[in-house]
């Protein structure tokens, strides 16, 4: 149909061609411009999406009447075809537990949002995985709000907000469905994961949780999750076979937590097979890096959706110590023997590593003070002849020498450079009470870490003045919780005895300036453990760490090993940000003394 | 996924993208008052021809993209939109008279976004109403800065865009 500017009856060859031309038809009024054009008779649009408006023009510039047909072209514009695309996403109840409902809540975050309007500057913002690949779903996560919205708006109160680093880390987990959280210690990695925890409790993505962690710790994340989660009910895995059969199965519970030495005992029941969780929390999930052990084979076989590791330190002796872990995440997708470039490839998705010094620039600096102190003439003696003796007799096991034998004289010589067995002599524990006296006058708290508690009871009696608390091993852990709190509150009590083992994860002892290491752990990454048991978030000042080795000893030569492998591994993991924490092999335990392993001579180190 | 079912109404975020090489691409984000998402929508690029340019002339941002993009966009939705915010001047100068009155967003400075119109004409005929109509929106929204949800819009355009072409990877936690 087409507007006719020309005179009907007009036929044959003409000097007036008229073209004619299509085009959608707009459903409302539009502007001046087009209502002008009156002239043309417009056909009326069926609807406006299909509708087509033709036009006809004279091309020829004439427009005598009389003269002949014009000839006409003809040409549709054709409508512009659209096409919509819907995704339509589940709307998440704000508070799947509370007193309010969700559309309650709803409103009442909305108005708080309102009254507590500030100009938030920073946006963190889930992005979604790369093996997410549905469109849908990575649109679900992509068009989530910032997460500071959730405290600007008190959907969800948090006792403190959190810092922009942690809103990064659950951004990070909350869209993963196998993930490694592996920040330096002190950073709240416990924080990140309950807030995670939470939101997916609350978005009814996850109704199952499982938390695995150490038994000391069970406690610890008790009180988190009190102070972070107190609307989420939570249930310990504790009592009688009887008791745990029936917690193991309690739906009221969301999430459950257990500790990896109960997994061995309730095997049966979290594993059986109508068992299944939407999320299993590792902490210090460096527990399972050995892939032959019971504790990794439980956790791997358990049923569940998503998995997350949290350690501090997914690399604690070799890089099979990820491998290890991943199992947990997916079983063979790290193998051992992989090139540590391939593996820093492969990981990089799925681990998220910031150490302190990346995050918390008001982070209060970390001082280290390595004291080499020459043993006292009796240490010097005893251990001179330890180790002449020890190599000869190890030189003279031959091939039958393994790297226990080895090891036995590393101890032995460790502890002589702690005390002098036949006289107690210490030069370091006179190093150490010289330094607690300042730290007691200036009315400051510090703790002291040893590998054995034996060093730690000869430690005490010297030390009375400093009103010194013990923490390790042989402490009930029903006591353990009042030890801590007399050590934060009684002003006479200066120091804190603890063991590597007992007291390296999971205290928050921020209150301390000072931490001693009178002996050195095989391992860095324990140690940064250890020291960040006071270098932390909420510490109220530098934090002076001594490490006490003593001189030309061969504490110093692991020092030095360590060292050397520190910095070769923070090369190698610089692109993923994975920790560069690592022990010792077993040819660099030989190497200590220049001994040939059985398998043939090796350099020995230092 | 679940259905939007819980929702009586939702808010609108919309907006178009133009690129030379694919022309417009609308997308219209419904959220909940706490801003999280409820539907999005997303059209096909639309590249109007020299003809089109021509013929429509300077009537053609506003009729495509106010009236057929947005329009088709907000047909698709779901929920009836209590509200709709773009940060389009053409979604206002283009849109028919919809139940669901535009209203303008657009940033003043980095830090901060403020709703200029609601709508446009409303707010260059009676100042006070814009007063009214945003301490009504925030009552309604609890999104501190309004030009937010345009950056997600964007950004999901881009995801779709893109997804065609991302390469399938392995899934650790499939395994498990």
């Amino acid at each position: 149909m087409s507007g006719e500017l020309l005179p009907r009856g007009v036929e044959g060859d003409s000097l007036l061609k008229v073209a004619t031309f299509a085009w959608p038809m707009p459903s409302s009024s539009r502007g001046a411009e087009r209502r002008d054009d009156s002239a043309i008779e417009r056909p009326r649009a069926e609807s406006r999406h299909a509708g087509q408006l033709d036009f006809a023009v004279d091309v020829t510039g004439g427009g005598c009447g009389e003269v002949a047909n014009p000839r006409v072209a003809s040409m549709k514009i054709a409508a512009l075809p659209l096409k919509v695309r819907s995704f339509v996403f589940p709307e998440a109840p704000s508070f799947a537990w509370g007193n309010k409902g969700s559309d309650g809540a709803d409103r009442d975050a909305s108005a708080n949002g309102a009254r507590r309007r500030s100009k938030l500057k920073r946006r963190t913002r889930m992005k979604p995985p790369t093996d997410v690949i549905k469109l849908q779903d990575r649109l679900y996560y992509l068009l989530q709000p910032p997460l500071e919205s959730l405290v600007s708006a008190e959907t969800i109160r948090f006792p403190f907000e959190p810092f922009p680093y942690q809103f990064e880390g659950i951004a990070f987990l909350y869209p993963r469905h196998a993930a490694i959280l592996a920040d330096e210690m002190g950073l709240g990695k416990t924080m990140q994961a309950i807030s995670t925890m939470r939101l997916l409790l609350h978005g009814r993505e996850a109704r199952q949780i499982l938390l695995i962690c150490p038994k000391p710790l069970v406690s610890n994340w008790r009180r988190e999750f009190a102070q972070w989660a107190p609307e989420i009910p939570i249930g310990v895995i504790e009592g009688d076979a009887a008791k745990r059969s029936w917690q193991w199965r309690q739906p009221g519970t969301p999430i459950k937590i257990a500790n990896y030495e109960l997994l061995m005992r309730d095997r049966d029941e979290v594993l059986a097979p109508d068992l299944h969780f939407d999320l299993v929390v590792l902490d210090e999930a460096q527990r399972i890096k050995n892939r032959s052990g019971t504790t990794n084979k439980i956790v791997t076989s358990i049923r569940r959706t998503r998995s997350w590791a949290l350690t501090g330190t997914p690399v604690e002796n070799s890089l099979d110590d990820l491998v290890g872990i991943f199992d947990f995440l997916s079983e063979g997708y790290l193998r051992p023997g992989m090139h540590p470039r391939t593996i820093a490839r492969e990981v990089r998705e799925y681990v998220l590593r910031r150490t302190k010094d990346m995050v918390l620039e008001d982070m209060p600096p970390k001082l280290y003070r390595d004291e080499e102190i020459d043993l006292s003439p009796e240490q010097a003696e005893t251990y001179a002849q330890a180790e002449d003796s020890g190599v000869i007799r190890l030189n003279e096991l031959g091939d039958s020498m393994t790297v226990q034998h080895v090891f036995e004289l590393v101890l032995r010589l460790k502890q002589i450079c702690n005390f002098d067995p036949s006289t107690g002599a210490s030069s370091k524990l006179e190093r150490l009470e010289a330094d607690l006296a300042e730290v007691a006058a200036s009315g400051q708290k510090a703790i002291v870490f040893s590998q054995w508690v034996k060093t730690i009871e000869k430690l005490r009696p010297r030390l009375e003045p400093f009103g010194p608390l013990e923490y390790h091993g042989k402490i009930a852990s029903p006591k353990r919780d009042a030890i801590l709190q007399r050590f934060k509150e009684d002003p006479k009590s200066h120091v804190l005895l603890m063991s590597y083992g007992a007291g390296s994860v999971g205290l928050n002892l921020q209150f301390c300036r000072y931490v001693f290491l009178f002996d050195r752990w095989w391992n860095p990454a324990i140690e940064d453990q250890a020291i960040n048991r006071a270098h932390r978030i909420g510490a109220a000042g530098s934090v002076t760490v001594t490490r006490m080795t003593s001189a030309n000893t061969i504490e110093q030569r692991i020092h030095d090993v360590l060292q050397q492998k520190r910095e070769l591994f923070e090369t190698v993991f610089s692109e993923t940000g994975a920790p560069g924490n690592i022990g010792l092999t077993q040819d660099e335990i030989f190497g200590l003394f220049n001994l040939a392993t059985p398998k043939g001579p090796i350099r020995r180190a230092g | 996924m679940s259905s939007t079912k819980g929702s009586e109404t939702g808010i609108g975020f919309v907006t178009v993208v133009k690129s030379e090489e694919l022309g417009y691409v609308g997308g219209l984000l419904v959220v909940n008052p706490l801003g999280r998402p409820l539907e999005f929508h997303a059209t096909a690029p639309v590249k109007p021809s020299r003809a089109h340019e021509i013929l429509y002339g300077a009537t053609l941002e506003p009729f495509l993209v106010g009236e057929r993009i947005v329009g088709a966009l907000t047909e698709a939705a779901k929920l009836p939109l209590r509200l709709v915010l773009t940060d389009r001047r053409e979604v206002i100068d283009g849109a028919p008279a919809a139940s669901w009155g535009p209203v303008l967003v657009r940033s003043h400075d980095d830090s901060d976004a403020a709703i200029d119109s609601t709508p446009w004409e409303l707010r260059r005929a009676v100042g006070e109403f814009e007063l009214a109509a945003r301490d009504s929106l925030r009552e309604t929204l609890a999104i501190d800065d309004l030009s937010e949800p345009f950056d997600r819009i964007r950004e999901a355009l881009d995801e779709a865009r893109k997804s065609a072409s991302r390469p399938a990877t392995r899934r650790p936690g499939e395994a498990a």
